[in-house]
């Protein structure tokens, strides 16, 4: 029946007036009437979410807080030529032609540093009006007679400067006067300092003459002394030599040698003579450059302008611009300082980066789950909103209304403190993080809630025990399992950290946290079946219900483990720090203190650092260095020792924790080979037989009688040996081959000092009353060398934040949770009593009840923590944070990695459970308060 | 009762066809059409049969009772009609729509538009943080129909003045008396204008006083603004003063009991109550339990077709097949 026209149209009117459209804001005050109904969990969301808000934009603020603290601290700390660019230029004899003076002049100088402040780019900036330029010697000139002083021999050099003349008629004449501009014949005019002038001799009126390529010596006459009017003149930094002489060392045998090498400063007339000089005449120009402004951003930036400089476009450009050839820039000392600064914060880099991560995380679980609780909490509610009529759109759209007038000002607010209270640059990543918080604080809700109410009718019942996981959550566990291993792979091969290998922590946990759901239910059942034939009811009961709860009441839990876990990661990077600074430390010192002489130890020395206070042990050994045993190509240090104190000291400061084997030296009948307490490379080596070593005091054979990893004193391979055996062993006296320093190889080098407190000064004092020559190094001090850079104090603090922050997180996540379960806890107490259970039961089984899980959390945290780090050691190398670049440089070969700290491990899991107990005996203390009929009058709650 | 079979031309097949689909079919004018409706839960290997091939009908303008015995499956069949849930087989209509061939535009549709529910716990009715006069505009808000405040809020006030808690208009939940919050909870339903409004023992929670309250308001809604309305209880005071009250029993409808007014012979209007017996589309009827019990009918019974009615024997020891000499379906007993 074909269908009339009309009825056609109406039929497309009825079917777009039937499609259902969204509500715009109603008459209905949903947000007012939900905020005055619960304004505690609005208050309680605000405060979260500005918290969150604050700790995740306050991050990115600090790191760049400390890297600009670094940066500043290390530009601060470098000499003044570290802070400049300097730009020279040889001086060819050019072409007299009529107009143009061999020499560059003023006018042609000025020009080229103005090309250069118009090539530099930026963040490279000179400091407008504080660049010099001039031209001096190449080499500084050897000055001829022997007026001056000449300390080893050595003829006294100068450098003569030519400043522009508007410089030196800035100096202040202190005697005498300023030098002629009109060039002389061949004698030149000069000035100079009044220290020069002191240490040299010098004095107005004086002359000095100076080495020249044409054989005729250049007699430059001392006009008066200069001092410069401000601080710290341009000119000063520029040449330092000007200032005052300074002493040049010459390398030789002997003792130390050397001359002293002192600034002139003449005028414009002295520049033609500076080309007889030997090395000829320099142009130089001095650029300080402005860089308190430089962010650890722009440090690339820089470092790329400079390298340009150098020798790439901007070098180009530089001589096309200057009227002087060969303006060459250097900027080596700027360069090397940023590459440090950059290397350093590359290698501190992924370590932050993993705790930025973890804290991220674990924040966002915990916003998710407290979304997730609230939804689950209006369960009916939103049942009711749908039947009612509500789509789904529509009603996650008043959830997250409701909830983003609350969360939007509170991550504002957060946002703010961040910016205010941490200084720094950087804002986008800030506010970025920010609005983040704000999207899952106002998504977490109506999304879940929405999610719950997809199907139309009521879901099957929720216990733990009997629900089978759906194929979704398996493809959800498994996609976890895939990025763990994926994150594991990459940080094990040592491939550059992106965000997975810094979210390796958190994958981890949670990997454990999907685990733990999964079999959580197992442990209280088989709690259940071995308490059921108990007396009591109450404890059966208990598990029984544990068993039984809702699914919703283990995924604060699971946040709970990710937190925990992820603050115990972080408390075994500090923990690792510190460990391989000790370890570090350690292996450089020896003891708690060392004293090492070259040759060997002053008589009487032992004795009295005994004497000294705090010192409980002090053992002498002589260590030898280097040896090398016949056929093996592996260095090691012998060391003869005395066997009884040696393995006291070792038994306080050694390695492994003392059980040297002292014994096993003490067993020689004076002939054959030296027993000897080897290391595994060396017992390798040996194989069991003996081996030829030269000593000091002769050759003499060794075999391997016991093997340790680790001896006291020594690094690497070693061969400890009895001194007293040593010596037996050569019954007609020891055959020195190399008798220079009057010893004769048998005596001890070190004295290993032991005690708990030593102080330095004491021990120094008394070292220096026993002889000259010996080097006191203490474990606290070499201990105390290792302080960091501001970089690394800096991610230190961060870690120590993100530990503080992460276990912060678990506390609120297990509050959460125990406020959600609350009200069912009260009617279940409420209901017990009117059953006739006494109170002291019914408190009893509701705390029980609550526990099982929470113990399962905090023991799952302990087992995760220990896993992550167990699993992540070979791959994060925490050698970065623990010694500054200076350190590492000078060859501390100790590896910073992960320890366990029973700190972290242990303390927050602990303070959970406190907590929990805490939170269970004061709700069920303040349900006994109001009586089960008040309880009961109220409507259903679980 | 054989018919003798005539070869049909296919002039004949034609106009049977037509003859087949002009007559009216089952449920044609009816609100509530229910054929055969089967609603099976399972869950952990066990099977209930909630609803067993229920057959209904419920024209406009009813005022209906479903009574039963727990477990016979009247909240299933509300739930069903509600739109909450999807039968597993059969066919269920209302106002026109197919409640088992609907997408999610469609339920959502249906449940703003055609149907009202009042559930029996009064807390979820109402939102506890909403004035009772909010509530009411909630369902209309939600609807998005392109009405204004002013329109929505008046309309609001007089629902609640028809159904007598106007007084209650700015009141929460919890400072109103259960009787006038489910009221309240009537008033929501019928926010819509909705075709169909389902009451799912509304009066469980209540007194006396209060029930005879929300059975008034049921009654003002069927009959000043004409929706048809169908009520679940066991109360046995509602279902005496509906006009019709059908007994679900075993998953089908058993049997209603009817009021119907007639003028006796001294021309005074009286109230009778019948009870019959429900006969579903393919004939079957239940019989109630007191007469089977009383008259031993156990697994067959004899019918014979009177001139106005059908007798039904049950069926004698003496009358057992095994006596070859009887004719089966053989000699009444009167």
């Amino acid at each position: 029946m074909p269908v009339p026209a009309p009825e056609k149209g109406a039929a497309r009117r009825a079917r777009r007036a039937a499609r259902p459209r969204e509500a715009g804001p109603g008459a209905v005050p949903w947000i007012r009437a939900r905020l005055r109904a619960a304004p505690g969990q609005a208050l309680a969301t605000g405060v979260l979410v500005m918290v969150t808000a604050f700790l995740l934009a306050a991050l990115p603020r600090a790191v760049d807080s400390y890297e600009s603290g670094a940066l500043r601290e290390a530009l601060a700390r470098a000499q003044a030529d570290r802070r400049s660019v300097t730009v020279t230029a040889d001086v060819l004899a050019r072409d007299a032609s009529p107009g143009r003076s061999p020499v560059p002049s003023d006018a042609e100088l000025a020009a080229t540093a103005e090309a250069f402040r118009d090539v530099v780019r930026p963040p490279v900036v000179p400091q407008p009006g504080a660049d010099v330029h001039g031209v001096r010697n190449g080499t500084p000139a050897p000055t001829l007679g022997r007026a001056l002083p000449r300390p080893a021999q050595l003829d006294p050099r100068a450098t003569v400067v030519v400043p522009p003349r508007e410089v030196l008629s800035g100096l202040r004449t202190v005697t005498g006067r300023l030098p002629a501009e009109a060039p002389g014949d061949d004698v030149v005019e000069a000035v100079l300092t009044a220290r020069t002038a002191e240490v040299m001799g010098l004095e107005a009126g004086s002359s000095v003459r100076l080495a020249t390529v044409d054989g005729a010596p250049l007699t430059v006459r001392i006009t008066g002394t200069v001092e410069p009017r401000g601080p710290r003149p341009a000119l000063w930094t520029a040449v330092p030599v000007v200032r005052g002489p300074a002493m040049v060392w010459v390398p030789g045998r002997g003792d130390p040698r050397g001359y002293w090498h002192f600034g002139l400063l003449s005028g414009g007339g002295a520049r033609e003579a500076l080309l007889r000089l030997e090395g000829g005449a320099v142009a130089f120009w001095h650029h300080p450059l402005r860089l308190e402004d430089l962010t650890p951003d722009e440090v690339p930036a820089a470092q790329r302008a400079l390298a340009s400089l150098s020798g790439g476009s901007d070098a180009a450009r530089l001589q096309a611009r200057s009227p002087v050839e060969g303006a060459v820039v250097d900027g080596d000392g700027l360069d090397a300082l940023l590459a440090a600064f950059a290397a350093e914060r590359r290698a501190a880099g992924p370590l932050v980066l993993v705790a930025a991560v973890g804290v991220a995380s674990v924040a966002a679980v915990v916003l998710l789950m407290a979304g997730g609780l609230a939804a689950a909490g209006r369960r009916t509610e939103t049942a009711l909103l749908r039947a009612r009529g509500g789509s789904l759109p529509g009603i996650a759209r008043l959830l997250a209304a409701e909830t983003a007038v609350v969360a939007v000002p509170a991550a504002a607010a957060g946002v703010l403190c961040a910016l205010l209270l941490v200084p720094s640059r950087r804002w986008a990543a800030a506010l970025l993080l920010g609005a983040a918080v704000a999207a899952t604080a106002c998504l977490a809700l109506p999304l879940r809630a929405v999610v719950a109410h997809r199907t139309p009718w009521a879901a099957a019942r929720e216990d733990l025990t009997a629900a089978r996981p759906s194929r979704r959550r398996v493809v959800v566990e498994l996609t976890v399992v895939v990025l763990v291993a994926g994150a594991l792979a990459a940080s094990r091969s040592g491939a550059s950290a992106g965000v997975l290998t810094a979210a390796a922590p958190v994958l981890i946990a949670t990997a454990a946290a999907l685990l733990l759901r999964r079999i959580h239910p197992i442990p209280l059942r088989l709690l259940a079946r071995a308490t059921d034939r108990l007396s009591g009811a109450v404890v059966h009961l208990a598990v029984v219900r544990a068993g039984r709860a809702p699914a919703a009441a283990v995924m604060p839990l699971a946040a709970v483990l990710v937190a925990l876990t992820v603050a115990s990661f972080g408390g075994s990077v500090l923990a690792g720090v510190a460990d391989g600074r000790s370890r570090a430390a350690r292996a450089a010192v020896g003891a708690d203190a060392r004293i090492e002489a070259p040759a060997s130890l002053p008589e009487g020395l032992a004795a009295r650092i005994r004497r000294v206070d705090g010192v409980e042990e002090a053992a002498a050994v002589r260590v030898e260095y280097g040896l090398r045993t016949a056929g093996f190509s592996r260095p090691f240090a012998l060391v003869a020792v005395d066997p009884s104190s040696y393995a006291r000291l070792a038994a306080r400061t050694g390695p492994d924790g003392g059980g040297f084997p002292a014994a096993a030296l003490g067993r020689y009948g004076g002939t054959g080979p030296l027993p000897a307490v080897v290391s595994p490379g060396l017992a390798e080596d040996l194989g069991g037989g003996a081996a030829t070593v030269a000593t000091d005091s002769g050759s003499v054979g060794i075999r391997a009688a016991a093997v340790r990893a680790a001896a006291p004193a020594v690094e690497g391979d070693f061969a400890v040996v009895s001194a007293a055996s040593l010596a037996r062993s050569r019954p007609d006296g020891p055959g020195r081959t190399d008798g220079t320093d009057g010893t004769d190889g048998t005596e001890p080098t070190v004295l290993l000092v032991g005690g708990a407190h030593l102080d330095g000064a004491r021990l120094r004092d008394a070292a220096r009353g026993a002889g000259t020559g010996l080097a006191v190094k203490l474990y606290s001090e070499e201990l105390a060398r290792y302080e960091s850079t501001p970089l690394q104090t800096g991610a230190r603090l961060l870690y120590l934040a993100a530990v503080a922050a992460c276990a912060g997180y678990g506390a609120l996540a297990l509050l959460l949770a125990l406020l959600r379960t609350a009200p069912g806890r009260r009617a279940l107490l409420a209901r017990l009593r009117t059953m006739g259970t006494s109170r002291r039961q019914a408190h009893a089984l509701a705390f029980l009840e609550a526990l099982p899980p929470i113990v399962l959390a905090a023991a799952g945290g302990i087992l995760t923590g220990l896993a992550a780090v167990l699993l992540l050691r070979p791959g994060v190398d925490l050698t970065a944070l623990a010694f500054s670049a200076d350190a590492r440089g000078k060859g501390a070969t100790v590896q910073a990695v992960l320890t366990p700290d029973p700190g972290t491990l242990l303390w927050p899991p602990a303070g959970v459970l406190v907590l929990a107990c805490t939170v269970l005996a004061l709700q069920t203390w303040l349900s006994g308060l109001r009586g089960p009929g008040t309880e009961l009058r109220t409507e259903e709650h679980t | 009762m054989t018919e003798r079979t005539v070869p049909a031309t296919l002039a004949d097949l034609e106009q049977r066809a037509e003859a087949a689909r002009e007559r009216p079919g089952y449920g044609q004018d009816a609100l509530v059409v229910c054929d055969r409706l089967v609603r099976i839960f399972t869950a952990e290997g066990v099977e209930v049969q909630a609803l067993q091939g229920l057959d209904l009908l419920i024209g406009h303008g009813e005022l209906t009772a479903l009574v039963g015995a727990s477990g016979s499956g009247k909240s299933t069949l509300l739930n069903i009609l509600a739109g909450l849930d999807v039968p597993t087989a059969g066919a269920a209509r209302v106002g026109g729509h197919d409640l088992l061939a609907m997408d999610a535009a469609s339920r959502l549709r249906y449940r703003r538009e055609v149907v009202g529910f009042v559930r029996q716990e009064t807390s979820r009715n109402l939102l506890p943080y909403l004035t009772a006069e909010q509530n009411v505009l909630l369902p209309m808000q939600l609807a998005g129909r392109r009405t204004r405040r002013r329109e929505r809020t008046a309309r609001a006030r007089e629902l609640l003045d028809l159904l007598g808690v106007g007084h209650c208009r700015d009141r929460l939940p919890r400072h109103m008396s259960g009787g006038e919050q489910q009221r309240t909870a009537i008033a929501v339903a019928l926010a819509n204008s909705p075709s169909l409004l389902l009451a799912d023992e509304p009066t469980g929670e209540l007194d006396s006083s209060g029930a005879e309250q929300v059975l008034a308001s049921l009654r003002t809604a069927n009959e000043e603004l004409g929706t048809t309305v169908v009520v679940v209880t066991h109360d046995a005071a509602v279902a005496s003063s509906v006009r019709r009250a059908i007994a679900v029993r075993n998953g089908r409808a058993a049997s209603e009991v009817v009021l119907r007014s007639e003028v006796d012979e001294h021309g005074a209007e009286r109230v009778v109550t019948q009870e019959y017996a429900t006969v579903d589309r393919a004939g079957r009827l239940q019989l109630p339990r007191g007469f089977t019990e009383t008259l031993g009918i156990a697994e067959r019974v004899r019918l014979a077709l009177r001139p106005d009615h059908i007798a039904v024997h049950p069926d004698r020891v003496a009358d057992r097949p095994d006596r070859v000499t009887d004719r089966p379906g053989g000699s009444g007993d009167d």
